[in-house]
């Protein structure tokens, strides 16, 4: 008998079925954007602040005659890469540097250039930056095509560096391509390895930077933990091991003891103690404030169709049940009960809602590559249950001895 | 044998007492006519006959069995096996028709199709409209229209058929039709219980009450 009503009920008023079904699709491709957008947001901004929190910038001391004393040094490499070594194991660290590179034989367009942001390109040097592993991990970092670094593309020894471009290089090169690039004092032959995906960031201390014009170099290793005795390459790996030990450690203790970590690692090594500073996070602030904002909005958007949704299906129903009083009421006095009524036209609201929960999902399966199945029916079997409280209240008002002798 | 029963049955709306006091048997194979001007709670009776409204004091009993206090669930099981319902404007579904109009009440029971074709098959027969079982109700006259509507009420072959004016939108021609087919109907064996003010319907009664007042007075027996 169920069927029977939902088939009269989708008979009597096809039009208004029609609506109901184009309203609530809409609205769910609506919520299935919303959702997503909210879930994406809700990830980034809990990436970011995981970014912010706890992070602390390492940087040497070393000045003038300092500086000059250690360059000299005969250990001095030896020294760094114990260091290094060492802030690996102590703590999450994470290795980024910022040295650009020189390419040669190729040219890319200005943007990826140094400078253009500020109007002002400087001729074949192209933002670049040197990560450990651990960066990817930190920042969520993954890629468009290709792969990520491996373990082998950090060694120091490979004639061919691994190298990433940022997702905007994607239309100016391919995977497999070679560049030639200088880089602290040495020709290297770089080849693609992959391109990031399109948003990825990373916080260079200041502010948030977005990878998407950058080129990703590993930030090489030796194997040995002996210095070299080429010349050239051991002023090659000073200036590496240098830059590695001026990275980030992210944790959750106090700048002050992570201080005393590394001065009395220092004190040890014979090396004039390294400084820990926090990381200023007003610009990330700024941003969580605004990103805050938008949340609200899309929350509060959402809300406010869902209801206005809600409200118009509510109201169809309640009208097409005042359109099929007759019938209904026919049914009622040959012995149906309105409960079984109310059934009926809550499992055809419920799978109109389910239909277009699927549409909406599929949407965002296609669109965004993420299931939304259980929130969307979840939220689809709520709507019905709110959409049939008025409905049933104007099923029960119905007179159906007036109704069937004609007075309405 | 006593199949319906009202002991001191009251109604009212409001202020305004509809029915005061009302008491009435009927028997197996009575046809029973219930006279009164418009307003006078005769359709207000039937609706507590026929369980779809419920008195505010008195006792209903139908088959030796209570029926005012039961639940929705039992009540709607009663008015389906046990009471048809002819109207006067026929309450038919239009987009529907008339084998399906027939088989109504069948279907709100969970029969299955080969029964309820043999039932409304049989039903259609008996009062003469076999041949317009594939028509629907805008195809049919005023007279087939009511036709429909009593096979309907006789499809679960129940305890009593109420009948409120059910030749109230015929002409004379027809009028009769339907009556003398009641009257078969009756001589059959089956209860009818008519609400009408039209005298020619309740000549075919056997027995006549009149609604005055909210009382119940006995005409003619």
């Amino acid at each position: 008998m169920i069927k029977e009503i939902i088939k009269l009920s989708q008979l009597t008023k096809k039009k208004i079925s029609f609506y109901i079904i184009i309203q609530m699709v809409i609205t769910f491709v609506f919520i299935t954007i919303v959702l997503n957008m909210i879930l994406e947001s809700t990830i980034k901004t809990s990436n970011l602040n995981n970014a912010v929190n706890g992070i602390y910038k390492i940087s040497d001391d070393l000045f003038e005659n300092d500086e000059r004393l250690f360059f000299n040094q005969s250990d001095n490499v030896i020294i760094l890469k114990k260091f290094y070594s060492w802030l690996n194991h102590q703590f999450d660290y994470i290795v980024l540097n910022h040295q650009n590179l020189q390419i040669e034989g190729k040219e890319f367009p200005d943007m990826f250039k140094l400078g253009y942001e500020y109007g002002e390109s400087i001729p074949d040097i192209y933002k670049s930056i040197q990560v450990n592993d651990y960066f990817f991990e930190y920042f969520s970092i993954d890629i468009d095509n290709g792969r990520l670094f491996e373990d082998d593309d950090y060694d120091i020894s490979n004639e061919i560096v691994p190298i990433l471009m940022g997702n905007a290089y994607k239309e100016h090169a391919n995977v497999s391509d070679k560049i030639q690039v200088y880089y602290c004092g040495k020709d290297l032959t770089c080849e693609i390895v992959g391109f990031l995906e399109d948003g990825a960031y990373f916080i260079n201390g200041i502010d948030i930077q977005s990878l998407n014009r950058y080129i990703v170099m590993p930030s090489f290793e030796s194997l040995t933990t002996e210095s070299t005795t080429d010349k050239e390459q051991r002023s090659f790996e000073l200036k590496v091991y240098l830059d590695k030990c001026n990275g980030f450690i992210s944790s959750g203790e106090a700048g002050s003891s992570i201080q005393n970590m590394i001065t009395s690692k220092c004190y040890e090594l014979d090396v004039r103690p390294f400084l820990v500073e926090g990381v200023t996070s007003f610009y990330l602030t700024m941003w969580g404030l605004e990103g805050e904002q938008l949340y609200q909005l899309l929350v509060t958007i959402t809300i406010v169709m869902l209801i206005i949704a809600v409200f118009c299906i509510s109201i169809n129903m309640a009208g097409k049940i005042l359109f099929l009083k007759k019938d209904l009421s026919i049914y009622i006095s040959n012995g149906l009960r309105a409960k079984t009524v109310l059934l009926a036209l809550f499992l055809e609201i419920l799978s109109c809602n389910m239909f277009c929960a699927i549409l909406g999902s599929l949407m965002a399966v296609l669109v965004y590559g993420s299931i939304l199945f259980i929130p969307l029916f979840f939220i689809a079997f709520i709507n019905s249950i709110i959409e049939m409280i008025y409905p049933a209240i104007v099923l029960k008002k119905i007179n159906i001895s007036k109704t069937l002798r004609g007075n309405y | 044998m006593k199949i319906l029963e009202l002991h001191n049955i009251d109604k009212s709306f409001g202020e305004r007492k509809i029915l005061d006091n009302i008491s009435m048997d009927i028997y197996q194979g009575d046809i029973i006519g219930i006279m009164g001007r418009s307003g006078s709670g005769k359709t207000t009776l039937l609706n507590i006959i026929g369980l779809l409204d419920r008195a505010d004091g008195g006792e209903y009993m139908l088959n030796n069995q209570r029926v005012d206090v039961k639940n929705e669930k039992v009540v709607s099981n009663i008015r389906r096996d046990h009471i048809g319902f002819v109207i006067q404007n026929y309450a038919l579904i239009n987009e529907r028709n008339v084998f399906y109009n027939i088989s109504v009440p069948l279907l709100c029971k969970g029969l299955d199709k080969k029964n309820i074709r043999k039932q409304v098959v049989n039903i259609a027969e008996k009062v003469g409209i076999f041949k317009l079982l594939n028509k629907y109700p805008y195809e049919l006259s005023g007279g087939e229209c009511q036709r429909v509507s009593i096979a309907r009420a006789l499809v679960r072959n129940p305890s009593v058929i109420l009948a409120d004016e059910p030749t109230g939108a015929l002409d004379e021609k027809t009028e009769k039709e339907i009556l003398m087919l009641f009257k078969e109907l009756n001589i059959q064996g089956i209860t009818i219980l008519l609400v009408t003010h039209n005298q020619e319907v309740a000549k075919i009664c056997k027995t006549l009450y009149k609604l005055k007042e909210g009382k119940l007075e006995l005409v003619e027996a």
